[in-house]
């Protein structure tokens, strides 16, 4: 009954990972075989029944921080766990908003443009992208797994207690609290029996879903990632082969009459719309060999095969221009697409820098109390490694994206483009001139996306830590 | 002075790569490389034991005294591994900058541009592991000197060691005390024997680099109406030459790494030690915080040359006379200069450039840290003062 719906371009290399998304209770409908009315009210039913549950939990979470505001420590902790999750909330919402401009870069590279000459290196690097997605996709998977799993293990040892401020003689003291993973506030008692059962369970769903509904949504941008850059490979990997190519082209004498005649079968390259990215129709395989029906050569010269100055056939002319066509339309389509990428996810990058940084410093401050290897320690390390290592994900992506577009520049000057046509050489210029800028992923224009970043919360991390042991 | 050959160049440095059993002309590492890491490491291990022993916070001094010492020892077993991977790429370099080097040596126009720099580095090379030396000697034989000194002034024998080390046995007589001396100050040669070697290949391979870049530049500079043939002679040298400036990125992005983060965390320490520690450390403070930050500047210095010398190729590129040329030289010369404007830079593993602004970034970080450092310590006994 299933039948499977047709996909193209990136949904069909993302799939495992939109499926994944779709399961963890995330507003994404599309991309189904099966549209019909009932299938989509499941769907809906389903996704904000998730949304419903995790939203309650949070804000059960955020009563029991309330309640207990009295004690720094507990407050702290308590802090330090409320925006944790709030990035799965966050995350949440701005994909329930944003799911349209989703849903434009996945359609992106719906239709690509393609050369009889390069088809195998493309499907080489498109090969090579899909392999990295899956191994990310496994990894983050079995990180969050991990985690939860430590997390729910960890529960089990040290005391379970929560501090509270006496206030008559301004100590701290303790009282017993009920052993779950997370503290938060239930209108039922949770001590012990069913009340205590229905709330670890509770919590283990909400502890796998939210987890799991903030990585997921960091794997498409990192996937998208690994996309672009191995189509900068591919560009990269063709230039030589497409220099030695036109070193034999020498003349390009354009048929001048043909040039400034307005054909009516000549269909104009369409300008993508700024609000609809559908590239359909920008590439025809008619307009990238320049040929019309009637035979070769509808804009340049014809020459007879005696007269060719270049030795070669009109064929093999036309092939040496539309492969240069090739590559600078596939490196148009790569910048439209890391555009789009940004566009897209941009403004999450913000909310989750600057949820990031506040929860960085509180834990900076949780550090310097660690007195020993306790419980205490590892759950304060365990935050610190799993913060950073979510900033850490998509710097080093963003960065890798960085140094591909910009070694673009190097890969076109380091071929033999001396030995080429002229046309060759302008071509090689045109490309190191635009190549010189590189092409990055910026949080909303705040900040780009790079190693540099990552260094930089790191120095704020240490010297925060540094600067509070002094003031204990 | 006479223009050196290639062989003088990296005799020492070949001698060196021989000793510590990874020689030049043999893909297999010698046993004697195992044997030198191992006695080193050992060495390092009981070091760090010893500094975890006394880790608590009242020992704070104590332990910035004991820092620097790992953290050269473990700086320079990890720079050595390091380049034991990339041996050999190491190898094909030093060939392919000797071929390069004896086309220099056959021009002597080439040769006069190039003089300085070659002496410079023969200069370099034999004084750095000279002074290396000499600081390594004066360190391991303070120990016989303290143990006569105390022995003339107060008659009794103190057994001194080098270097602070957790032992499972006492180091009270003779023979417990010379075996432990002599195992310290052979780790202290290696040890020495490989940062300096690291170093001076450096030096060395990035100097020879940059010669060549500038002759390019010089080349370029010269090319007129009539010799714009040459043209693409001078882009193929130069994208040979940039390919081996990547292999030499390539081979030390990582020890670069290694001593950018250990050299800031060393002269956190020493500088630490300089303010607070009592008098008589106080020379061998200084001698050493010199050495690190010597060694960190001439880091920065050839990497910042490489950089000048790789742009430079975008200037001469204009200043030949390229408006009597006809129109194809000129769309070269403008790839050229498209091209030149990146400099080919050496990275810490692509974390920061190695540069002067590096050198800048490393000393005021190191200083930040120093002055939190400061402000965080109280020596012990002012507690016991309040109680009072």
């Amino acid at each position: 009954m299933m039948t499977k719906v047709k996909t193209q371009g990136l949904v069909t290399d993302l799939m495992p990972c939109i499926r994944l998304l779709q399961a963890a209770g995330h507003f994404l409908f599309n991309y189904h075989a099966d549209t019909s009315g009932m299938n989509m009210l499941l769907r809906k039913i389903y996704s904000s029944a998730h949304a419903v549950l995790i939203v309650v939990h949070y804000i059960c979470m955020g009563i029991n921080m309330a309640q207990y505001k009295d004690e720094v420590n507990e407050l702290t902790a308590n802090t330090i766990t409320v925006l944790f999750f709030a990035h799965s909330i966050i995350k949440l919402a701005f994909f329930a908003f944003n799911s349209k401009s989703f849903y434009r870069t996945l359609a992106v590279w719906n239709q690509s443009n393609s050369h009889p000459l390069f088809t195998e290196s493309d499907a080489r690097y498109h090969q090579i992208s899909l392999s990295k997605m899956r191994r990310l996709l496994y990894f983050i998977c079995g990180m969050t797994v991990f985690s939860v799993i430590s997390w729910v293990t960890l529960t089990f040892f040290g005391e379970s207690v929560r501090m509270i401020a006496s206030k008559e003689t301004n100590e701290t003291l303790t009282e017993p609290a009920p052993r779950l993973p997370l503290k938060a506030w239930y209108p039922f008692k949770t001590m012990s029996g069913g009340g205590y059962v229905f709330a670890f369970i509770y919590q283990i769903y909400f502890l796998l879903f939210s987890m799991a509904l903030a990585n997921l949504l960091d794997v498409i941008f990192c996937s998208w990632l690994i996309f672009a850059c191995e189509q900068l490979q591919h560009l990269k990997a063709i230039m030589k082969p497409l220099m030695e190519l036109s070193a034999a082209l020498d003349t390009y004498r354009p048929n001048t009459a043909e040039l400034f005649r307005v054909s009516s079968t000549d269909k104009t390259e369409k300008v993508p719309d700024a609000v609809d990215m559908d590239i359909r129709g920008i590439y025809s395989t008619q307009q990238d060999f320049g040929m019309t029906l009637r035979g070769a050569g509808g804009k340049l010269q014809n020459f007879n095969a005696e007269n060719n100055p270049n030795g070669l056939t009109a064929k093999q002319e036309m092939l040496a221009r539309s492969a240069i066509k090739y590559w600078v339309e596939r490196h148009k389509h790569v910048v439209r697409l890391v555009a789009s990428i940004g566009d897209t996810y941009g403004t999450a990058l913000l909310f989750h820098m600057l949820v990031s940084t506040i929860t960085l410093t509180l834990l900076a401050y949780q550090a310097t109390k660690i007195n020993g290897i306790n419980v205490y320690a590892f759950s304060t390390i365990g935050y610190l490694v799993y913060t950073l290592g979510q900033v850490f994900h998509f710097c080093i992506f963003g960065n890798r994206l960085i140094e591909e577009s910009s070694s673009v520049m190097e890969a076109a000057y380091s071929c033999q483009w001396y030995d080429g046509s002229e046309e060759a050489k302008t071509f090689v210029q045109i490309v190191c001139q635009q190549c010189q800028k590189a092409m990055t992923i910026s949080g909303a224009k705040f900040f780009n996306v790079s190693l540099d970043l990552f260094a930089s919360v790191l120095g704020a991390v240490v010297t925060y830590f540094m600067v509070l042991i002094q003031l204990k | 002075m006479d223009i050196p050959k290639f062989e003088e160049l990296l005799k020492q440095i070949q001698m060196n790569f021989w000793l510590m059993g990874i020689p030049f002309d043999n893909p297999k590492i010698q046993i004697r490389y195992y044997v030198l890491l191992l006695t080193l490491s050992l060495m390092l291990i009981d070091e760090i034991a010893f500094f975890g022993s006394r880790m608590s916070s009242e020992n704070f001094l104590e332990l910035t005294q004991l820092a620097p010492c790992i953290c050269i020892g473990v700086l320079s077993v990890l720079k050595i591994l390091a380049l034991t991977a990339k041996r050999q790429k190491i190898y094909e370099l030093t060939q392919n900058l000797e071929c390069l080097h004896k086309i220099i040596l056959n021009d002597t126009r080439k040769t006069e541009l190039v003089r300085k720099n070659l002496v410079l580095i023969k200069f370099i090379t034999k004084y750095f592991f000279v002074l290396n030396a000499v600081l390594i000697f004066v360190y391991n034989f303070s120990s016989p000197v303290i143990i006569a000194y105390n022995y003339i002034v107060s008659n009794e024998v103190q057994f001194v060691l080098p270097y602070a080390v957790l032992l499972p046995f006492k180091t009270d007589s003779w023979i417990p005390w010379l075996i432990v001396y002599v195992y310290s100050i052979f780790c202290g040669f290696t040890c020495v024997l490989y940062y300096a070697t690291v170093d001076v290949l450096y030096c060395v391979m990035t100097s020879l680099v940059c010669n060549n870049f500038s002759l390019i530049s010089f080349k370029l500079q010269k090319v007129n109406r009539n010799t714009a043939h040459l043209l693409k002679e001078v882009v193929k040298e130069q994208q040979y030459v940039l390919k081996l400036a990547e292999d030499l990125e390539n081979i030390f992005t990582a020890p670069n790494l290694f001593n950018v983060l250990i050299g800031s965390v060393e002269i956190c320490a020493l500088g630490f030690n300089l303010m607070i520690g009592d008098l008589t450390q106080i020379p061998g403070c200084i001698l050493f915080l010199s050495s690190v930050l010597l060694q960190i500047l001439i880091m920065s210095v050839f990497g910042e040359n490489l950089i000048s010398e790789s742009s430079r190729i975008a200037e001469a590129a204009f200043l030949c006379k390229w408006y009597e040329m006809d129109q194809k030289s000129k769309k070269t010369i403008l790839t050229i200069m498209i091209r030149s404007h990146k400099p080919k830079k050496l990275t810490a593993y692509k974390f920061s450039i190695i540069s002067y602004g590096s050198f800048s970034k490393i000393i005021s970080t190191s200083w930040s840290y120093f002055t939190i450092l400061r402000t965080m310590y109280t020596p012990p006994g002012t507690k016991f003062q309040d109680d009072l």
